[in-house]
């Protein structure tokens, strides 16, 4: 065995004299884009820059962190912001270990029709969202394989995000399984929040599977506990495929708490046109008996056209 | 208390869990939900920019510059065009130069080995293989094997070792003689 090692060691010394343990990488992103609600049109013009860092200790225990400037890139302001660098990944071959400032409990497994990212910029609300109040904080989370299973759990001890082990006064946990299923994969998970002293929790579960050529999702969600404008349940359902070489992705939710409906449709498509590039459109559209009234600001239907880039 | 029940149930898992199966469960996970992957939980704006990415790396409308050439040299003019990052491909050949090569797919960005002998053990010999599988020079478009196998009994037959140093050794003098051709052709 030691004879074996020295002659691998001898090729390998002889090809490569340097080597650095480090990896550091800067990426970006910006985006154009014209949203309309109704009437009230603005311009979503900003971006993004990423650092990610990393490196590989002897014993193959890979550690990363990261972090972004962002201006803007989904407000129609002009105000910047520096954010992460709070955070330290420790990846092992058979899982990894999180700690950071901003870790979430896996609240929001089953509102798999949510698909928009720009189309909820002045939205009206629901009342009956189903999702907890705060799913975030200071804490650490784990994911690790089982077989073809994941598991990946979260603990977040500080919901004030002020890193405070022994006194924050929000604190929440949850777990989230994947399960193969031939050709199906299932998710489920379950979480809890305790808010000084309020206490909800979430429950959810989607299964995606191909169907005719593209993706099919389905989700519930489930939420309940001590804040009643919460406490119901959402199904949900996507579907995503491509057209030509568009992406196209529909998704509806049913929201059912608070003793109100009210019903959520998005609809995207997007297009690359190379370098990183694309050109996408959104529609989404929230209405019911649950959903706020729309006003001179807020309407239902919103309208998001852009570009967005890679780099 | 439930809490501690979720942290002490997720440790116990994760110290008996070594089935390896984890980077390979990841990656099928990035393919199938993306951006929505169970266990990121990304925030809203990191889930935008994550977006951005995955709406920019879909079938590409038009090839801009395939066209202007067209434009401007004329049809018959031939474009060549890299399926995989010139830079890293450069590099991965340069990394290998020095051992006869079994196979260099410019196309599929596959480079493999001959069998390197041991000069000082007929018993033992190794390949590299290398795979380059982005467009764009970034550290996660390219990949190396090493492998080797045990003559025993003039029979030879891998040795089962998992060379992962050797493996990111040759990765990283990839990446950096990638990174020394782009900026001299910048």
């Amino acid at each position: 065995m030691k004879k074996i090692l020295l002659a691998i060691s001898a090729i390998s010394a002889a090809m490569f004299s340097t080597a650095a343990n480090a990896d550091i990488s800067v990426s970006g992103s910006a985006n154009a884009v014209y949203v309309d609600a109704e009437g009230n049109s603005q311009g979503h013009v900003g971006g993004t820059i990423s650092f990610s860092m990393s490196t590989t200790t002897d014993g193959g225990v890979t550690i990363s962190t990261g972090g972004q400037i962002t201006n803007d890139p989904d407000a129609a302001g002009g105000a910047g912001n520096a954010s992460g660098m709070t955070a330290l990944t420790f990846a092992f071959a058979n899982g990894s270990i999180t700690v950071a400032d901003d870790v979430a409990v896996p609240a929001g497994t089953g509102l798999v029709g949510e698909l928009v990212g720009h189309a909820d910029s002045n939205q009206v609300t629901h009342t009956n969202d189903v999702a907890l109040t705060t799913d975030d904080g200071s804490g650490i989370s784990a994911s690790t394989s089982i077989g073809d299973m994941t598991l990946a759990g979260t603990y977040f001890y500080d919901g004030g995000h002020n890193n405070n082990i022994d006194g924050g006064t929000t604190t929440g946990a949850g777990a989230s399984l994947t399960i193969p299923l031939g050709d199906m994969s299932l998710v489920v998970s379950s979480s809890s929040v305790d808010a000084n002293g309020t206490e909800d929790s979430s429950t959810g579960g989607a299964l995606t599977m191909t169907a005719g050529g593209g993706t099919l999702s389905l989700g519930i969600e489930t939420t309940s506990g001590d804040t009643a404008a919460t406490e119901g349940e959402a199904y949900s359902v996507a579907y995503s495929t491509t057209l030509g070489g568009a992406s196209v992705a529909v998704g509806y939710t049913g929201f059912d708490a608070n003793s109100n409906t009210s019903q959520k449709t998005d609809v995207t498509v997007s297009q690359s046109i190379g370098g990183g590039a694309s050109i996408f459109a959104e529609y989404s559209n929230l209405s019911g008996a649950g959903a706020v009234a729309s006003s001179q600001t807020l309407g239902e239907g919103v309208v998001a056209v852009g570009t967005s880039v890679s780099f | 208390m439930n809490m501690l029940k979720y942290i002490c149930v997720l440790c116990t898992v994760f110290l008996i869990s070594c089935t390896g199966t984890y980077e390979k469960n990841q990656a099928k996970m990035d393919e199938l939900y993306g951006c929505k992957k169970p266990g990121e939980n990304l925030s809203k704006e990191k889930y935008k920019a994550c977006l951005a990415k995955e709406r920019a790396g879909g079938e590409t409308l038009f090839d801009l510059e395939g066209n202007l050439n067209d434009l401007i040299r004329g049809k018959d003019n031939v474009v060549y065009q890299y399926a995989v990052n010139p830079y890293l491909w450069r590099a991965a050949i340069e990394i290998t130069n020095i051992y006869p090569l079994k196979i260099a797919d410019s196309q599929g960005g596959y480079i493999q080995t001959e069998w390197i002998n041991n000069t000082e053990d007929n018993s033992i010999r190794c390949l590299i293989k290398i795979q380059i599988s982005s467009k764009e020079l970034i550290t996660t478009g390219v990949s190396s094997n090493f492998l080797c196998e045990n003559k025993v009994n003039e029979t030879w037959s891998s040795d089962n070792i998992d060379y992962v140093e050797e493996e990111k050794q040759i990765t990283l003098k990839i990446l950096e003689v990638a990174g020394t051709l782009e900026k001299a052709n910048s």
